[in-house]
């Protein structure tokens, strides 16, 4: 990796996460101000405020990460931040420090970014809520906590990021917590990502004890120098720990089950954190970490099955969700599937291309969700939708933008990016083959799911009830974010063009020197290339099975609801499984939650009360009718008492004479 | 200036004038007291600038004879800081004003008697933490006790007679096997000093140094709780009222971890050694043992006290893994075990004052009409359960790295507890906090007021700084503690020349024969 490091730390990339720390601490203060206030206070005054701070704290940190951005493209090298010490431990000392280098740039502008249009979206959407201060200042946190996630230049730092977006993604959840459903997903949510972090803490604690630093620079160029036969397996394991610390965060089997619930959180939401940034995480941590992975094949081989496993269960579940944004949430684990995917056959820029048009086109279908929601008074089963087209063009015209990007339809952004995953699961070769079959049959199971959402929605008899709903086109402050983002899935695959294409893979280049090392090591391997004839063919066969699949879907859906119901009341069952997740989530809660507070409730009256406390008290009950017998002897017989004092003596005595002996 | 002296003597002057003052005005008894305690944490943030972090040996000493000892042993009247007491010392002075406050309003019957015996609590507590004789350390480790002896008794909850007895006689066994102990130490080494006991310590041999340490370990095991000796706690802790608590959490159970430190392992290096994996597996048994316990609570102040016992572990944990991480970061956590179950049993007892309940089930929903009270709540639950960027990161942090390099397995049991952690506070803070208003006597619920935000505020600030800048606590604490590894690097020597020795003999044994 290119770790030219510069003479001294600048300050200004600390902006980068600190303005919308600020527009946090800004705007939460306001929340407060406005606590102290009557009830009828001034709202409709302090909404703009809050919001345009909010929306300014992003643009102000989209502005610097252009900077650093245009820094680096100018041939800079990696840009340090000044450097704070944190956490002294004695043998090293972990520190509050920025690196701004080809990965973190890129991620930094992508948060940012499409951070910055979903605030002003959100803006818009929630309108008139009572605690839109506090939204804000949530929402800014969390930019805050993920700008501090991918720009740290050591683990423990980006460990902070990763607890506190789980702690914003707990809050924002959680946000219309007078909904018990909505905190207990909320809690769901922290409680399986903190099953992640452990796992992350720990895969720490073996580098920081193997190595003896957390820094990236030197834990890569490090495993870099492992990377040969006799790798020692602590750094095998180091991985596989902190990809399960991935799975947590990025909704993977066997941790997914906290993302569709998650959808419980406002819309802006939704498409910010699970979907564009935070989910994201794990396969950023992957990347940043790549030689240590590379170096670990065994691990890597599982990150790819269970990231093919993921996409397939979760696209399945897709296909029979009749929530909209329960189609989009498992969806959104399916297409991260499909990035450890990319992740477990080596491509490292792949799964990062596809992170970028993921986070443009997932944005926008939900942010559009949300516009469809918006207008539906809050409706969001598709059964009661259909032919909202006509209510809301924009709408409608932005989110087949989307669906056409995530079906993977010819040209558009999600098309160039799934198809080099595919591509290059092809070319591993061996198992690889597998993963790319199972990558192939999710293409195919993602373009029926999606263009049966779009039918469902849009196309069709309205079926909703015409008296109490009054579907109406969202307003400039959110159709205007649409827009951008559907432009950018339609035209972001220009940022990863095939090679048959014969133009510059632009964001390959970008992150070369990143994922150089990693694939150093792993070249050694496997080397597989593909011939420009079997290139052009599996871009055809992507092709072919996206409009294939798209077509027949919208079809089947356009009618209305008979095609869903029909495949319900011949499988019931497999329906009812499939729209659970395959029955994961309930498997967890009789075989893992139930059990757990089994057990807790058995330890604490059984063991504790009765055993333990049990005896305690038995001692202290003993101690006392000891008591009782020893004073019944104070009975005032004078014979009594020579008979205790004669035998005591003789007892005495022969104690003695014993010991004596 | 005798800042040790005034630290101790201030709460104890305040308490004799409380205690005389021929005023009945509850306000300013108050005042008074409140004024005291203030002027010991003055006193406090004194000793704190004062502190030289590059010193090992103690500062500040003082001394003073007493009297003699029959066999001529003068006991002395001797204090003196170090690295190890400075954080429990300025933490003791910090907290004591705040619980003052808090209690202002709950607390209505012989107030004057409670604040006397708050005021002696903080000496006794200061004393045990600043003495440098082992006799003066006795009396203020009794003197520090008898006060929450009275405090559950008169003022606690409704099972407070048996949650009494039990703390007495926990205590009252601790503290006699802790006395033979002492005697013994004081009849072998012919001494009281405590640094001339922990350097005639580090050269006696594995058996006289295994005795004496059993006898303390036990007495400080009871104290911290280790399990299976934790069953007092959960009682008292429920019993108690909110100032008896947060002291209790806070300060009192530092006694046994910070005991554990001076008189287990810096005192006797080769028996800690010895004992290192048995404390390790005790503390990593107690965090998930303490978790799960907390799990099946429904009476919040309850479960508050059982995820005592799972923090302890950690303390506990750290400290017996004998690493250079492992001892800063339990040392540390003892404070923030203080920070931030000290916040959250000031909590309950905020919402106890206006709804008289304790249990989960009587709650729901009350953030709707408490919102600031549901931010703290929240952020107290953030610091508990370790959020990095607050107080409670750094020491689990700096516990578990230092754990993982003496015990890979026992840590990755441990870490555990960082999840049932959330998994107990945050149902608590659901079934609290979020939800429908399930019951209509908690619509009407106030916030919290500007005196509660006072006694709450300073104590979250400091989780904040903490959690950023942990530097200037852990500095202090390195100096003593590097000399605390030294003795262990030392003492593993020894061991190892010990086997080596013990081998050769074994086999001339054997063949011998």
């Amino acid at each position: 990796m290119d770790t030219t490091i510069a003479e001294s730390g600048q300050f200004w990339p600390w902006l980068i996460p600190g303005l919308p720390l600020m527009g946090a601490l800004l705007t939460g203060a306001m929340h407060l101000a406005g606590l102290r206030r009557p009830k009828n206070g001034d709202k409709a005054t302090s909404e703009p405020l809050a919001a345009s701070i909010a929306v300014l704290a992003m643009a102000a940190a989209f502005a610097f990460s252009i900077k650093g951005f245009l820094a680096l493209r100018g041939g800079e090298a990696n840009i340090l931040s000044t450097r704070y010490d944190w956490i002294p431990t004695g043998d090293f000392t972990v520190t509050w420090s920025l690196m701004i280098d080809h990965l973190s740039s890129l991620m930094t502008l992508v948060v940012t970014g499409i951070g910055l249009l979903i605030h002003i979206y959100a803006a818009g959407y929630m309108k008139g809520d009572a605690g839109y201060a506090k939204f804000f200042a949530y929402l800014n946190l969390f930019v805050a906590m993920m700008l501090m996630l991918v720009l740290s230049d050591n683990m423990v730092g980006t460990f902070v990021g990763w607890e506190g977006v789980g702690l914003c993604s707990y809050l924002l959840i959680g946000y219309w917590y007078k909904d018990g459903w909505r905190a207990q997903a909320a809690q769901k949510a922290f409680v399986v990502n903190r099953i992640g972090d452990a796992a992350f803490l720990l895969g720490m604690f073996i580098l920081a004890t193997t190595l003896g630093s957390l820094d990236y620079s030197s834990i890569n160029s490090e495993a870099s120098l492992l990377a040969k036969p006799e790798l020692p397996w602590r750094l095998s394991l180091a991985a596989l720990l902190l990809f399960g610390g991935a799975c947590g965060k990025s909704a993977q089997i066997p941790l997914f089950v906290w993302l569709p619930d998650a959808m419980a959180g406002p819309t802006p939401v939704s498409a910010l954190i699970h979907a564009a940034t935070m989910v994201t995480s794990g396969v950023y941590l992957v990347v940043r970490l790549n030689p240590l992975f590379a170096a670990a094949p065994l691990v890597l081989t599982l990150i790819g099955a269970i990231g093919a496993a993921t996409a397939f269960v979760a696209g399945t579940s897709a296909l029979r969700q009749r929530d909209l944004k329960g189609v989009l949430a498992y969806s959104t684990v399916s297409q991260l599937g499909y990035m450890f995917l990319a992740l477990g056959v080596g491509a490292f820029s792949s799964a990062i291309f596809h992170l970028v048009t993921h986070a443009f086109f997932k944005a926008l279908l939900f942010l559009a969700a949300g516009s469809v929601i918006h207008g539906m008074n809050k409706e969001q089963d598709m059964h009661k939708m259909g032919g909202l087209k006509a209510h809301m063009p924009k709408t409608c015209l932005t989110f087949i933008a989307g669906a056409a990007a995530l079906s993977g339809l010819p040209l558009m952004s999600g098309f160039f990016s799934k198809d080099e995953i595919l591509a290059q699961a092809f070319a591993g070769g061996g198992v690889s083959l597998i993963l790319w079959a199972v990558g192939l049959v999710t293409a195919a199971i993602t373009a029926t799911y999606t263009w049966r959402m779009v039918a469902l929605v849009f196309f069709g008899k309205e079926r909703f009830d015409k008296q109490s709903v009054h579907p109406h086109e969202s307003g400039a402050l959110m159709t205007t974010p649409l827009f951008v983002l559907a432009l950018l899935s339609v035209a972001g695959g220009i940022l990863g063009l095939p090679i048959v294409f014969h133009t510059p893979h632009i964001l390959g280049e970008w992150l070369a020197p990143v994922v150089e090392p990693g694939q150093a090591i792993l070249a050694a391997a496997h080397n597989g290339h593909l011939s420009h004839l079997a290139e052009w063919i599996l871009l055809g066969l992507g092709a072919m099975i996206a409009l294939g699949c798209a077509h027949l879907a919208f079809h089947a859906h356009r009618q209305g609801t008979q095609s869903d119901l029909a495949f319900e009341t011949k499988n019931p069952e497999l329906a009812l499984s499939l729209s659970n997740a395959w029955g994961i989530d309930r498997a967890y809660q009789v075989m893992l939650v139930q059990p757990v507070m089994t057990a807790a409730s058995a330890i604490s009256t059984l063991f504790d009360l009765a055993l333990i406390d049990g005896a305690v008290n038995g001692l202290g009950r003993f101690a006392q009718r000891l008591g009782e017998r020893v004073s019944r002897q104070a009975s005032g017989h004078l014979g009594a008492y020579g008979l205790t004092i004669g035998g005591a003596a003789c007892a005495l005595a022969a104690i003695w004479m014993w010991i004596g002996a | 200036m005798p800042l040790l002296t005034l630290i101790v003597f201030t709460p104890l002057i305040g308490a004799i004038l409380v205690a005389l003052a021929p005023v009945r005005e509850v306000r300013v008894l108050r005042g008074v007291s409140f004024g005291f305690t203030l002027l010991t944490a003055l006193l406090g943030f004194l000793v704190w600038q004062d502190f030289d972090p590059n010193q090992a040996a103690l500062q500040l000493t003082e001394s003073r004879p007493w009297f003699e000892l029959p066999g001529a042993l003068a006991v002395n009247f001797t204090l003196g800081i170090d690295g190890i007491s400075i954080l429990l010392v300025s933490l003791t002075a910090f907290l004591m004003p705040l619980v003052l406050l808090s209690a202002s309003k709950s607390i209505t019957t012989r107030i004057r008697e409670f604040l006397v015996w708050l005021l002696i609590m903080e000496a006794g507590m200061l004393g045990v933490f600043l003495a440098t004789d082992i006799f003066l350390f006795y009396v203020f480790w009794e003197v520090s006790l008898v006060p929450l002896y009275f405090m559950l008794g008169i003022w606690g909850g409704e099972r407070r007679l048996y949650a009494t007895l039990k703390f007495f006689l926990f205590t009252l066994a601790g503290s006699l096997v802790m006395l033979v102990g002492v005697i013994a130490l004081v009849y072998l080494s012919g001494t009281l000093d405590i640094a001339a006991l922990t350097q005639w310590a580090g050269t006696q041999t594995l058996e006289v140094q295994g005795w004496l340490f059993a006898a303390f370990a036990l007495a400080f095991a009871i104290k911290v709780p280790l399990l299976p000796f934790h069953t007092w706690l959960p009682d008292a802790h429920t019993e108690a009222p909110t100032a008896g608590s947060v002291i209790l959490a806070g300060v009192l159970l530092k006694m046994g971890t910070y005991g554990l430190l001076r008189f287990g392992i810096a005192m006797f290096p080769l028996a800690a050694l010895e004992a290192s994996t048995l404390f390790m597996i005790l503390g990593a048994l107690g965090i998930v043992y303490g978790a799960f316990l907390a799990m099946a609570q429904t009476d919040v102040k309850r479960l508050i006290a059982c995820s005592s016992v799972s923090h302890l572990g950690f303390v506990v944990l750290g400290m017996f893994a004998l690493t250079g991480a492992g001892l800063r970061g339990s040392v540390l956590q003892m404070v923030n075990h203080g920070l931030s179950t000290g916040l959250l049993f000031l909590l309950i007892g905020m919402i106890y004052e206006r709804r008289h309940s304790r249990e989960l089930a009587d709650y729901g929903g009350i953030a709707k009409v408490m919102p600031l009270f549901a931010l703290f709540f929240v952020f107290s639950v953030l610091s508990s359960v370790g959020l990095p960027g607050l107080n409670g990161f750094v020491g689990e942090w700096l516990i578990l790295l230092g754990a993982f390099e003496a015990s890979p397995v026992l840590t990755a049991v441990s870490v555990t507890g960082v999840i049932f952690g959330a998994v107990y506070l945050l149902r608590a803070t659901r079934l609290m906090l979020f939800g429908e208003i399930s019951h209509t006597e908690n619509k009407t619920l106030s916030d919290l007021t500007p005196r509660e935000l006072g006694v709450l505020t300073p104590i979250c600030l400091l989780c904040l700084v903490i959690g950023v800048m942990p530097g200037p606590f852990i500095q202090r604490t390195e100096a003593s503690l590097a000399v605390i590894e030294q003795r262990l690097d030392a003492a593993r020597d020894q061991q190892a020349a010990r086997v080596e020795l013990d081998l050769p003999d074994d086999q001339e044994a054997e063949s011998a024969r």
